[in-house]
């Protein structure tokens, strides 16, 4: 009978094609249902939505990450299928921690003329992402297709319509984004900080030297950073200041940002280089000197990385709309975090962020008239990390600035299906919690040395990641023991201050092929998550400390107590719908089969 | 091209009596392979610490 079922399949979803066909996805990172339901007043168009097909609850992945959510909803199949478990992944080979979405490979043949090694095939961008992309098996049944910032897309898949590429995209000197911080204040400590730098200037006859830190250049053997110098000549009458970089001049007054300012930073003389932008804030000219840059972001008109596919779209949106920004994580929270930008100056970042948003669906509203086109809105997830639980007016303020796009869609959406959904919910960040130190303190995981660091040859367990657990034995027998002690030992694991449940959900996390799997997913209780250095695997002294950063609010905890929404202009057929269940849905909009490796269920 | 580095007299002896027992064929090979390992280490732990940075541009660690 299942056979039979298999086998009729294709069949049935090829008879219901539907040429001339529109769907809309609207993807809004992190929107929350409850949140939701507390302002339908402020919201006219989720309520209109509401009105047509109800609010329903759309279960997230375990865990209910970013990363790990969207590939799920690529790919229609679980973490364990597509192999993104977590932001961070333990890399076995070294142990030690990398990004879970991408990888630059370096080409293996190089010529080297001096300091330079010129590589004779070009570098590789790999996704760690197993499955095929819903959007690849829609192209090629000829479907027209528009994907707008999707995130752990990067690099965009080519030859599958047009796509700009979205979350796990790296500014230009390879990070998910380095600020930098040029400030005259000597009581500012200098020099690195988590997600930017901070550099110390000094104002001499009224002109200062601003260094700006490019790229690693591959070319040259030793990869030194190039740098450039931009030249501030602060006004002597009023707080404003004359820029220069290059051949580019602009002015600013304090309190006002830039535009996007393109830069060249010269690889191998004239013959290579590589193009970035950046916007500047001019937070204080005068008496002090407080500067922010954004990251260096790779320009879509020149692309140093391939930001988009076929390359020649980002070009054509940056005519069109002007420059943008490009690397995944746009909202600068790491900014806001160290003190660089406060929250009004952070908000007014993350609505320049919105407005280009606006500008990017317009102009794709514009050209969409059969197919698919996915638009992804980051606005509501960034904002809620800094916002949730403490200003509920501000954030309104960013779902309602979602909620007018959303308009702008019913506006012009005729017949299309539109799908509304989001990749998990928000919860409050209170308590760290240090599952190292707790295992250590349980007899799990062993130091030593004389910087006490993790002494592998005694250590049964130890976590990495934000979520992740991972056994340190090789017998599969012993493995089991050691999976369901530690099971029971974390169901048992009380905060020590309050007695409160500290973990309130522990899962394997499925059989895999890929190396990168954990052994257990730990889902934290409401209020908790994983402290701050626990992710990249550090021992801390305390098992919980107070979250007392400007980071508030987190999701990546139990999974059952952030779902997300889904919303749409037709009422779900089933009541407890999945992210994977989205993915075939979509393809059965068109008629076309799901993959063999497609487990969900159609939600229409 | 080679450059010339100076130890002292009793850090050169002690070399060139680990060099024999170890079987190294001369000094000099004890000493280049004593700095390739250490320049690996530290290369190693520069690398670590440019990933950590890449990653902390998520927001959610430090």
């Amino acid at each position: 009978m299942k056979l039979l079922a298999a086998a009729l399949l294709p069949v049935l979803f090829s008879a219901c094609s539907h040429p001339g066909k529109t769907v809309i996805v609207l993807g809004v990172d992190g929107m929350d249902p409850n949140f939701v339901e507390r302002h339908w007043s402020a919201l006219p168009n989720l309520r209109r939505l509401r009105d047509a097909g109800g609010l329903t609850r759309l279960a997230t992945t375990t865990p209910p990450q970013s990363p790990v959510a969207w590939a799920t909803f690529i790919t229609g199949t679980d973490p364990a299928q597509h192999g993104i478990f977590d932001f961070v992944h333990r890399d076995p080979a070294t142990m030690q921690p990398i990004s879970s979405m991408a990888e630059t490979i370096e080409p293996a043949h190089q010529l080297a003329i001096g300091p330079y090694l010129l590589p004779l095939s070009k570098a590789r961008v790999r996704s760690f992402r197993s499955g095929r992309a819903f959007w690849e098996i829609l192209a090629e049944h000829g479907v027209p297709v528009t994907m707008i910032r999707m995130p752990t897309n990067y690099p965009p898949i080519e030859g599958a319509g047009r796509a700009l590429a979205g979350m796990g995209t790296p500014d230009l000197e390879g990070t998910f984004g380095t600020f930098t911080y040029y400030t005259d204040d000597p009581s500012e400590t200098a020099g690195a900080v988590p997600g930017g730098r901070v550099v110390p200037v000094a104002v001499v006859d009224h002109r200062v030297v601003l260094p700006i830190e490019g790229p690693a250049n591959s070319l040259r053997r030793d990869h030194r950073p190039v740098r450039l110098e931009m030249v501030a000549d602060i006004d002597r009458d009023a707080p404003a200041a004359r820029f220069q970089v290059g051949e580019r001049q602009f002015i600013l007054k304090q309190g006002e940002w830039s535009q996007w300012i393109r830069v060249r930073f010269p690889l191998l003389g004239r013959l290579a280089s590589a193009e970035g932008m950046f916007r500047l804030y001019a937070r204080e000219l005068h008496p002090g000197i407080r500067i922010y840059r954004s990251p260096l972001n790779v320009d879509p008109a020149d692309p140093a990385l391939p930001v988009s596919a076929p390359e020649s779209y980002g070009r054509e949106l940056a005519r069109r709309i002007g420059p943008f920004y490009t690397q995944g994580i746009e909202e600068d929270t790491a900014a806001l975090r160290q003190g660089v930008l406060d929250l009004p100056e952070y908000l007014e970042q993350s609505r320049l962020v919105a407005a280009e948003h606006t500008a990017l669906l317009r102009d794709s509203l514009d050209r969409f008239h059969e197919g698919l086109l996915f638009f992804y809105f980051s606005t509501i997830d960034r904002d809620s990390h800094m916002l949730w639980g403490q200003h509920e007016t501000e954030l309104l303020g960013t779902y309602q600035a979602v909620d007018a796009d959303i308009g702008r869609v019913l506006s012009r959406a005729g017949d299309a299906t539109i799908i509304v959904m989001s990749d998990h919910g928000f919860a409050a960040f209170n308590r760290g919690v240090n599952l190292n130190t707790w295992l250590w303190r349980e007899g799990f995981l062993a130091r030593g040395g004389p910087a006490a660091s993790i002494d592998w040859k005694r250590t049964r367990a130890y976590a990495m990641g934000l979520n992740a657990l991972y056994i340190n034995a090789a017998a599969p027998a012993e493995r089991d023991r050691i999976r369901e002690e530690l099971a029971r030992r974390l169901r048992e694991f009380r905060d020590p201050e309050t007695g409160d449940i500290v973990i309130a959900d522990v899962r394997a996390a499925g059989k895999s092929a890929s190396v990168y799997a954990p052994d257990l997913i730990v889902g934290y209780a409401p209020g908790y998550r994983a402290s701050w250095e626990a992710a990249l695997g550090d021992v801390a002294d305390d098992v919980i400390r107070i979250n007392t950063d400007a980071w508030i609010g987190d999701h990546c905890i139990a999974a059952a107590a952030v779902p997300g929404v889904l919303l749409g202009n037709r009422r779900p057929r089933i009541s407890d719908p999945q992210l994977k269940d989205l993915t075939v849905t979509i393809l059965k909009e068109f008629g076309v089969a799901p993959d063999a490796a497609m487990n969900g269920r159609p939600v229409y | 091209m080679t450059k010339s580095v100076k130890v002292s007299s009793d850090l050169w002896r002690r070399i060139e009596q680990c060099a024999a027992k170890a079987g190294y064929s001369s000094p000099q090979e004890l000493i280049e392979h004593a700095l390739e390992k250490e320049l690996a280490r530290l290369e190693d732990a520069e690398a670590h610490e440019e990933v950590e940075r890449r990653l902390k541009g998520l927001g959610y660690l430090e």
